[in-house]
C-alpha cells in the first residue's frame, strides 16, 4: 500500500528538516490537533463571553442611570488581560509538550537512535522546537487575530504590539529550549552525571524563567514579566514597570531602546547559552551540560548584570558610599545562587574524572582549566577569581570611603570567595569517594555546609549587642551573612575587629589546603585503581 | 582493514568493561562475537557503533578515527547499527518510517523511494509497508529494524544480538537476509549466544570474556587450530589390523572401538592434508575400508572448551 504523496513544499521541508516533517506528520493527523484548535477557538469565545457580561461595569461618566459604555475603557480591559493570558497559553502547554516528547524518546531508545543519524544536533533539536509544540502554534495564530482587533480598540500604539510580540517571542525561545535541555536531563538514574546538580540549577533556572508568567499579577507581586518593557511604552496595558530600576545609573523606564536591548539581549545571551547546553545533552548525554569556557562567561556576565542593578540614581558619593555594602551583598546572594550551581555543575563525576585521568594530555594545566572531563575545582577557583575582580572594580570609585573601609570589603570578599572554594572542594572530593550514594552524600554536605552556619547565624546571631568571637566567625561562615559582621546596618552587631576576621580567613585557608592535599590523594588513588 | 580498534578500553567505576580490545576486521567480512553474558559483546559493539564513549583507546573505519559525539555526518552515514532492543516509533507506517530515515541520511528522490523498496523487498515487508510499526509482531519488528540499519547502504553493520528472542522460522529468515548483505559485499559485525547461527554465515570469529578479546581469527583457521576430528572408520574385517594401522599414525590418538562392530573411532589432530594422506595409505595397505567418516567440533564446542580451560 502507498501512502499519499506528500505537496511539494512539505517534501522539500522534510529534505531540510527530517525530524520537523516527521513531528508535523506525526501531529497533524492526530487528533489532539483538531482539538487544541477548537480549544483555542472555544476559549475565545468564553473568554468574549466573560468580557460581554462585565461591559455595565465599564460605563462612561454621567448622572443618569443608564449610562452608555465607555468602550475604550472596556478595549482597554480585556486588552490588559489578553496580555496576561498569552504568556500562559504558550508557555505550559509548549513546555510540557517539549519536555514529555524527549523523555519518551529517551524511554523508548529512539533518542539513541536520533544522536547515531548524521543530521547535526542542531538539526533535530530544532525540528523538535518548531514541530512538538505545532499544534500550540496553530492555537496562538487563532488567537492572534483577536489580540490585534482588541489592541487597536483599545488604541494600543503600533510599538507596543511590536515590543509585545519580540519579548513574548524571545521569551518562547529562551523557555522552549530551556524545556528541551530539561526533557534530555530526565535519565535521574544516569550515574554518569551529577544529576542531583544538574537538577538543581535547572530547577533554580526554571524557577527564574517561569517568572516570566504573572502568576500572581491581581496580588501585586512582582514577577519577571513586571519588568518586560514593553509596558514603558504604555503602562495602562500590564501593571507596570518599575520606574524606579536602574542599571548602571539609567533609570530603565527612561530609556526605553536601552531596556528592551537589556531585556531581549540577555534572552538572547541565555538563549544561546541553554541552546548550546541542549546540544551538547544531545551529542553526549554523560558529560556535564555546562563545560568551563561558558562558565568563564557566565560569571562575568551574571556579575556585571548584577551590579549594573545596585547601581542607582542620583550618581554621588553617598550612592557611591552605599554601594560597598550592597556589593558584599550581591557577593553573598551570588556566591550561593549562581556559584554553587555552577560548582555543583562544574564538578565531575568518579566515572568522567576516571576517564580523564586515563586520557589526559601532558598539558595538564591547560586540561584543569579548559577540558571538560577534569575536575572542575581549577575553573572555580578562577570563577571566584573573576568574581572578586569585578565586584571590586566600582568600589574602586569610592574615594571617601566611611562605613566600610577598603580592608574590610576586601576581607568579606575574599571570606565569601574562600567558603565558594570550600564549596566546591568539599563537593567535587565528595563525588570521588568509594560510596555507592556519593552523589546524594555530596549534595547533603554541600546544603549542610551552607545551611548550617546560616541556620545558627540565624539562631544566635542577630539581636545581640555584643557578639563573642565564636559567633563572629559563625556569621563569617556563610558568604550570605559575612556582610553583616561589619555592621554598617542599624541594629546589627558592631564591626567586627580586622584581626578578628584575619582569623577566620586564616582558618579558612587551612581548610582550603587541608581539602586541596585530601583531593590530590583522592585523583592519585583513582589514578592507581 | 575496515575496521580496526587500538587498546579500545570501557570503565565503568571500578568494573572494566571493556579492556584493551585490539580488533581488525577486514573489508567484506562477517565477524560474530561470542562470549558469555557480561562479557562486554554488547558493550564493544556500542562503542563501536559511536552509541557510548569510551574512557579510552581508539576506533578506525578506514584511514578515519572515529569519535564519540563528534558531529562526523560522513563517519556516521558508514555506520549501520542494529541494537538489541529494535527501537521503533510505534506511531508511524512502515514506509512512512522508512521515509524518514532515509531522510535523516540525506537520501533524496528518486533515490530515497527506490532504496525503500530495495529493502522493503529484502526484509520481505513489502505487504506491510502501510501498517502501524505498533501492529508488527517481534520478527517484523526486527526485520523492519535490519531494514533502518541497512537502508543508507552502510559500509559497516552492527548488530547485537539480533535473533535473540525469535523463533526458529524468523531466525531463518534473519539468516537469508545476512547472507544476502554478505554477498553485497557489507562488511558485518555480529554478536549473538546462538552459535550455530553463526557457524552458518560468520567468517571470522572474535571470543571475549571479562571484556578481553581472548581469540580472534578466521573461522576456518580456528577449526584446525582448536577444533578436535573424529575419524570413525570401519572394516569388512581384521579390526585388529587397522588398529596397528592407526596408531602407528602421528596425528592419531585415543583409539577405541565405534559404535558398531569391526568399527574404530580415533581422534584426529592432523590438516586436512594430513586426513587425505591417511586414507591413501590405508588403502594403499588393502585394508578393507567400507566407510571413512569424520566428525568435527563445531563452533560451540570450541567456545565451551575455551572457556573450560580458561575457567581450569
Amino acid at each position: 500500500m502507498q501512502s499519499k504523496p506528500l505537496p511539494k513544499w512539505l517534501d522539500r521541508l522534510g529534505d531540510w528538516n527530517p525530524q520537523l516533517l516527521r513531528e508535523l506528520k506525526g501531529r497533524m493527523n492526530d487528533r489532539s490537533f483538531l482539538v487544541t484548535i477548537g480549544l483555542s477557538l472555544i476559549g475565545q469565545l468564553i473568554f468574549l463571553m466573560f468580557w460581554f457580561n462585565q461591559i455595565s461595569n465599564y460605563p462612561m461618566p454621567c448622572s443618569a442611570t443608564n449610562c452608555p459604555t465607555n468602550w475604550e475603557s472596556w478595549f482597554r480591559a480585556v486588552f490588559q488581560n489578553l496580555n496576561w493570558l498569552m504568556p500562559y497559553i504558550i508557555y505550559l502547554p509548549g513546555i510540557y509538550y517539549l519536555t514529555t516528547d524527549l523523555m519518551g524518546e529517551e524511554r523508548r531508545g529512539t533518542l539513541n537512535f536520533l544522536r547515531l543519524s548524521p543530521r547535526s544536533s542542531q538539526n533535530i533539536l530544532l525540528g523538535k522546537l518548531l514541530g512538538v509544540p505545532v499544534a500550540l502554534y496553530f492555537a496562538v495564530l487563532l488567537l492572534l487575530p483577536l489580540h490585534v482587533i482588541v489592541g487597536i480598540k483599545a488604541q494600543a500604539p503600533i510599538v507596543f504590539f511590536l515590543s509585545y510580540y519580540a519579548i513574548l517571542i524571545g521569551s518562547t525561545i529562551f523557555l522552549f529550549t530551556l524545556s528541551l535541555l530539561i526533557g534530555l536531563s530526565g535519565r535521574s538514574s544516569q550515574d554518569n552525571k551529577n544529576t542531583g546538580g544538574v537538577i538543581y540549577i535547572l530547577g533554580l533556572l526554571f524557577a527564574v524563567a517561569m517568572g516570566f508568567i504573572p502568576l500572581v499579577q491581581n496580588l501585586g507581586v512582582y514577577t519577571f514579566w513586571n519588568f518586560a518593557p514593553q509596558f514603558i511604552i504604555d503602562n495602562r496595558y500590564g501593571n507596570g514597570f518599575q520606574n524606579s530600576m536602574t542599571w548602571f545609573w539609567m533609570i530603565l523606564s527612561q530609556h526605553p531602546i536601552l531596556s528592551h536591548s537589556l531585556f531581549l539581549g540577555n534572552l538572547a545571551i541565555m538563549t544561546t547559552l541553554f541552546w548550546q547546553m541542549t546540544q551538547r545533552a544531545f551529542q553526549n548525554p554523560n558529560a556535564n551540560f555546562l563545560v568551563k569556557r561558558q562558565s568563564y562567561f557566565l560569571i562575568p556576565y551574571f556579575t556585571i548584570l548584577m551590579i549594573g542593578f545596585v547601581c542607582r540614581v542620583p550618581f554621588n558619593d553617598e550612592s557611591i558610599q552605599e554601594l560597598s555594602g550592597e556589593i558584599l551583598v550581591i557577593g553573598g546572594l551570588f556566591s550561593l545562587s549562581v556559584m554553587t550551581p555552577i560548582i555543583m555543575a562544574l564538578s565531575t563525576s568518579r566515572q568522567t574524572t576516571l576517564d580523564w585521568i586515563n586520557s589526559r594530555s601532558d598539558h595538564a594545566w591547560n586540561d584543569r582549566i579548559w577540558g571538560d572531563r577534569s575536575p572542575g575545582t581549577t575553573a572555580i577557583a578562577i570563577n571566584i577569581l573573576m568574581m572578586i575582580g569585578i565586584l571590586t572594580v566600582p568600589v574602586l570609585f569610592n574615594t571617601k570611603p566611611n562605613l566600610i573601609t577598603p580592608q574590610n570589603f576586601a576581607l568579606v570578599l575574599l571570606i565569601q570567595g574562600s567558603l565558594c572554594m570550600i564549596y566546591s572542594l568539599l563537593f567535587q572530593g565528595m563525588l570521588l569517594v568509594k560510596s555507592p550514594k556519593r552523589k546524594t552524600w555530596a549534595n547533603l554536605l554541600l546544603f549542610g555546609a551552607i545551611g548550617l552556619p546560616l541556620l545558627l547565624s540565624i539562631i544566635f546571631g542577630f539581636g545581640t549587642s555584643k557578639p563573642t568571637f565564636l559567633l563572629k566567625a559563625i556569621l563569617l561562615m556563610s558568604p550570605l551573612t559575612a556582610p553583616f559582621t561589619l555592621g554598617s546596618w542599624d541594629g546589627l552587631p558592631p564591626p567586627i575587629l580586622l584581626m578578628d576576621a584575619c582569623i577566620v580567613l586564616g582558618f579558612q585557608a587551612a581548610i582550603i589546603g587541608f581539602l586541596y592535599l585530601r583531593l590530590r590523594s583522592q585523583l592519585r588513588k583513582l589514578e592507581r585503581s | 582493514m575496515l575496521l580496526r580498534t587500538v587498546a579500545l578500553t570501557k570503565q565503568f567505576d571500578r568494573h572494566l568493561a571493556i579492556d584493551a580490545v585490539n580488533l581488525e576486521i577486514r573489508q567484506g567480512e562477517v565477524y560474530g562475537l561470542i562470549g558469555p553474558n557480561g562479557a562486554g559483546k554488547t558493550t564493544l559493539l556500542r562503542l563501536l557503533a559511536l552509541a557510548d564513549e569510551p574512557t579510552s583507546g581508539s576506533i578506525f573505519l578506514g584511514d578515519d578515527r572515529l569519535r564519540y559525539g563528534a558531529n562526523a555526518p560522513q563517519q556516521k552515514r558508514r555506520l549501520g547499527f542494529l541494537p538489541d532492543d529494535y527501537p521503533l516509533y510505534d506511531d508511524l507506517t512502515v514506509r512512512d518510517y522508512l521515509d524518514y530515515v532515509a531522510r535523516l541520511y540525506r537520501l533524496k528522490n528518486p533515490e530515497r523511494s527506490h532504496r525503500i523498496q530495495e529493502v522493503l523487498a529484502l526484509v520481505q515487508l513489502e505487504s506491510k509497508q502501510g501498517a502501524l510499526i505498533n501492529t508488527l509482531s517481534r520478527g517484523m519488528r526486527q526485520r523492519l529494524s535490519l531494514a533502518q540499519s541497512v537502508l543508507h547502504q552502510p559500509s559497516l553493520l552492527l548488530m547485537d544480538e539480533p535473533v535473540s528472542g525469535l523463533d526458529p522460522l524468523a531466525r531463518s529468515q534473519f539468516r537469508t537476509i545476512v547472507k544476502q548483505l554478505q554477498a553485497e559485499g557489507m562488511t558485518i559485525v555480529i554478536s549473538s549466544h546462538i552459535l550455530s547461527d553463526l557457524e552458518d554465515f560468520c567468517s571470522s570469529v572474535g571470543i571475549m570474556e571479562q571484556g578481553r578479546l581472548v581469540e580472534s581469527a578466521v573461522l576456518s583457521e580456528l577449526y584446525d587450530r582448536l577444533s578436535c576430528q573424529h575419524l570413525i572408520i570401519s572394516v569388512v574385517s581384521n579390526v585388529e589390523r587397522l588398529a596397528q594401522f592407526l596408531g602407528r599414525h602421528s596425528s592419531i590418538s585415543q583409539i577405541e572401538n565405534g559404535p558398531q562392530p569391526n568399527t574404530l573411532r580415533a581422534l584426529f589432530t592432523g590438516t586436512t592434508l594430513e586426513r587425505s594422506e591417511l586414507l591413501r595409505s590405508a588403502i594403499a595397505l588393502e585394508i578393507p575400508i567400507t566407510d571413512f567418516h569424520v566428525t568435527q567440533e563445531n563452533l560451540e564446542s570450541i567456545f565451551l572448551k575455551m572457556d573450560y580451560q580458561r575457567t581450569a
